[in-house]
């Protein structure tokens, strides 16, 4: 039996009347007026067999966290009904009720309590919470002296303690450090495996994909479609991008990265293809960037991004040339004059590609190691090269050529964290000397080259 | 296995608020517990200020209504004059602190309410038990500054009725308070009202003076004078703070007839805010 029931689901939210809308809309006589509806949910029906991990995408309002708190009941459908085999835990902002001015130890009873649990049942799983949240130093002090990772540990811990059969899960993997996310992910991993059922909502498509057997898209309130991971992602980046196609290759830009799928297959996967730019000992990666919907013109997809932490942006700009081939351009446009230590332009690909050539030297990739978390490089090249290729059983082969400059790139390929399983095949332009790459203001052209993707699976042939 | 369904009427359903209530009362004793242990926590006299609050109150009172303002009916001298006010203050407080408490709680705790499912009763409940908690407080320093200033004797056995008005007072916030904490979801203005309400309430109840029975001395018909006492007494706070006087002040058996009429009160408020509350609290969490 499913262990969660939606039933013809609709939830209506009338449009609050504010002070606001009495000055502006018509004044007093708004409130004679019915109020405006808004329908989040319209009349949607599906079920969740028990031991799965379902993923829901969608854009923002398309209803997906209005879905997650009616399954969690935090608010009722207006219409229909949800019924829920189980106990159920959210992992809906943690640490939501938290009291600041409470010690840590206060803290896990009182949000046990509020998750359900009794007082005997939280003094059993005490020790555990403190062990996984790693904060057993701070454990008496008041949590607003907490840092905000310490804070999200503690609500993550307390929460995965309450030993519930279902799990509702709401971007809680994007917060707190990267050791922390890695936790957070095999301990979800962990509660797969132990047959709970988890319900996640993310904008991040890679933990979707990585964790979730199921995948619900959502548009406007409406399922639009219920399937295998790669394939409701790649209908979803197809809905939301702009696409242009060379051949049998399409690219389908998305918020900062462009995926490549060739004859209906996705080859590209986790980061796709974009750029990464390093400032301050930092790496901003182009995803993170504010970017402005992308525009198709004369066959031609341009794109602008803004960074959010810097004075600078991005303009990139994917243009067909001939059969899966695109020529791919990325401007830097600084505001102020700025120092960047490097930069590159990398393509993350399936793990199914297994081996990989640059003009200099080939080779396979090494599996990916399990308790690997970092990016690894897979060659130590420094010499200057202009190619850089993978391809891999029944897989189209890619290339990337840079093309058009006198810089020098470094082409390297790098392993992912076992999380990720992602090859990446990397343009890395480094400073010749050692005090890094100056930029005055301006707009300067970063990188121009071309992406291949061949039939073939000779890597051999391509390159 | 527990098995929750969700649907608009299942989760209005007034049946369901004793049974919800009833398993989450640990909930609701540890959500008293900590806001109590937390209020104090950062004050450096900590729970010293929940005695010193009312006394610091009455002895302005005093000095202001008993020596220096004008002829009030039945003020008496100084030291009773401060037991008398005392006497009307301390359940005032209760009563002012625990809908204030109790009408923003839901707001307070809005995170909460927005990702966790709870019986949401618990929030404006455990809000006035923790008025409540310094009520009692307020009591015993009554009881102490009565044997301070007029020796153990003043202490009658006729305070064994303030536990029974105490409870009448406590259903009674607790009806206001879940009213009012509902509509102050959709309509932050309810908390201002209320401020503006409680700041009239303290001079529409007497508390500074005693209750001006039948309105005699008002210079007004007696037909009249009987519907504005009829009108006063709409005030609940009027008859409770006469019932404690009674008991605590006056060492007589306190009225019946107010008393009956207290407890009507209470109860058909308390029977109407659990209604109101029922009927909002399954989306609270979209209007927060």
């Amino acid at each position: 039996m499913a262990i969660i029931q939606i039933q013809n689901v609709t939830k209506t939210f009338r449009l609050r009347r504010g002070a606001q809308t009495l000055l502006t809309k018509g004044g007093l006589r708004a409130l004679w007026r019915p109020r405006e509806r808004l329908n989040a949910l319209d009349d949607i029906s599906f079920e969740i067999e028990p031991g799965r991990s379902v993923g829901i995408i969608g854009r923002n309002g398309s209803g997906k966290s209005t879905l997650l708190k009616i399954m969690a009941g935090v608010t009722v459908p207006t219409s229909g009904s949800v019924t829920v085999r189980g106990r159920l835990v959210s992992l809906l902002e943690l640490g939501a009720g938290f009291h600041p001015l409470l010690t840590g130890r206060e803290n896990i009873f009182l949000n046990g309590q509020i998750l359900g649990m009794s007082r005997a049942q939280m003094q059993r799983a005490f020790d555990d919470i403190v062990e996984f949240s790693g904060i057993a130093d701070s454990i008496d002090n008041p949590v607003n002296t907490y840092s905000s990772g310490m804070f999200v540990r503690l609500g993550f811990a307390v929460a995965v303690h309450t030993n519930p059969d279902i799990f509702l899960v709401d971007e809680v993997l994007s917060v707190g450090d990267e050791e922390f996310q890695r936790r957070c992910r095999s301990r979800i991993n962990e509660l797969r495996q132990q047959g709970k059922t988890i319900v996640f909502v993310s904008h991040d498509l890679n933990i979707v994909n990585a964790l979730c057997d199921d995948v619900i898209l959502l548009k406007k309130g409406q399922i639009v479609s219920r399937g295998a991971p790669r394939t409701i992602i790649d209908l979803y980046l197809r809905q939301l991008g702009r696409e242009i196609s060379a051949g049998s290759t399409t690219a389908t830009f998305y918020q900062g990265a462009i995926v490549l799928a060739h004859g209906g297959l996705t080859i590209t996967q986790s980061v796709h293809l974009h750029t990464q730019t390093h400032i301050d000992h930092m790496w901003a990666m182009s995803h993170d960037m504010q970017w402005d919907d992308a525009i198709v013109e004369d066959g031609c997809l341009r794109a602008t991004g803004r960074s959010h932490r810097y004075p600078y942006r991005q303009h990139w700009e994917l243009r067909p040339a001939g059969d899966d081939t695109f020529v791919f351009k990325v401007w830097f446009e600084a505001f102020e004059p700025m120092d960047i230590q490097e930069y590159n332009v990398s393509l993350g690909l399936r793990p199914e590609y297994t081996f990989w050539q640059t003009e200099h030297a080939s080779g396979a990739f090494p599996p990916f190691d399990p308790k690997e978390t970092e990016w690894r490089h897979v060659n130590r090249s420094y010499t200057s090269a202009r190619t850089v290729g993978a391809g891999g059983e029944n897989l189209p082969s890619v290339q990337i050529e840079a093309t058009g400059q006198s810089e020098s790139f470094r082409m390297t390929l790098i392993n992912t964290g076992y999380e990720q399983h992602t090859r990446v095949l990397q343009a890395m332009r480094t400073p010749d000397g050692s005090q890094g790459l100056h930029f005055e203001k301006g707009r300067f052209l970063w990188f121009e080259g071309l992406v291949r993707v061949k039939k073939d699976s000779e890597c051999s042939g391509t390159v | 296995m527990t098995i929750s369904v969700y649907t608009d009427a299942e989760q209005r359903k007034l049946s369901r608020i004793f049974p919800d209530l009833l398993r989450s009362r640990h909930l609701l004793l540890d959500l008293v517990s900590k806001e109590l242990r937390a209020r104090y926590r950062n004050a450096a006299m900590g729970f010293v200020w929940a005695i010193l609050q009312p006394v610091l109150m009455m002895s302005i009172l005093t000095v202001i209504f008993g020596y220096i303002a004008f002829g009030l009916p039945q003020r008496g001298t100084g030291k009773s004059y401060a037991i008398f006010l005392l006497c009307g203050l301390v359940p005032w407080q209760f009563f002012s602190s625990a809908l204030v408490l109790g009408t923003q709680s839901l707001l307070a705790n809005g995170t909460l309410i927005k990702k966790v499912y709870f019986p949401r009763e618990v929030i404006p409940i455990a809000a006035v038990l923790n008025a409540l908690v310094n009520a009692l407080i307020g009591f015993a320093t009554l009881a102490i500054v009565m044997v301070v200033l007029e020796g153990v004797d003043s202490i009658s056995i006729h305070w064994l009725y303030v536990p029974a008005i105490l409870g009448i007072q406590v259903v009674l916030v607790m009806g206001l308070a879940m009213m009012l904490s509902a509509w102050n979801v959709y309509y932050h203005d309810v908390g201002y009202m209320l401020e503006v309400a409680l700041a009239f309430g303290f001079y529409a109840s007497p508390i500074i003076y005693a209750l001006p029975n039948n309105m005699a001395s008002l210079p007004v018909s007696p037909t009249v004078a009987q519907w504005l006492y009829r009108l006063y007494m709409l005030n609940p706070m009027a008859s409770l703070i006469t019932l404690y006087r009674d008991a605590i002040c006056k060492s007589v058996i306190p009225d019946i007839g107010l008393f009956a009429w207290a407890a009507f009160l209470a109860i058909v408020i308390f029977l109407l805010g659990l209604y109101i509350f029922r009927r909002h609290a399954p989306t609270f969490a979209d209007h927060l």
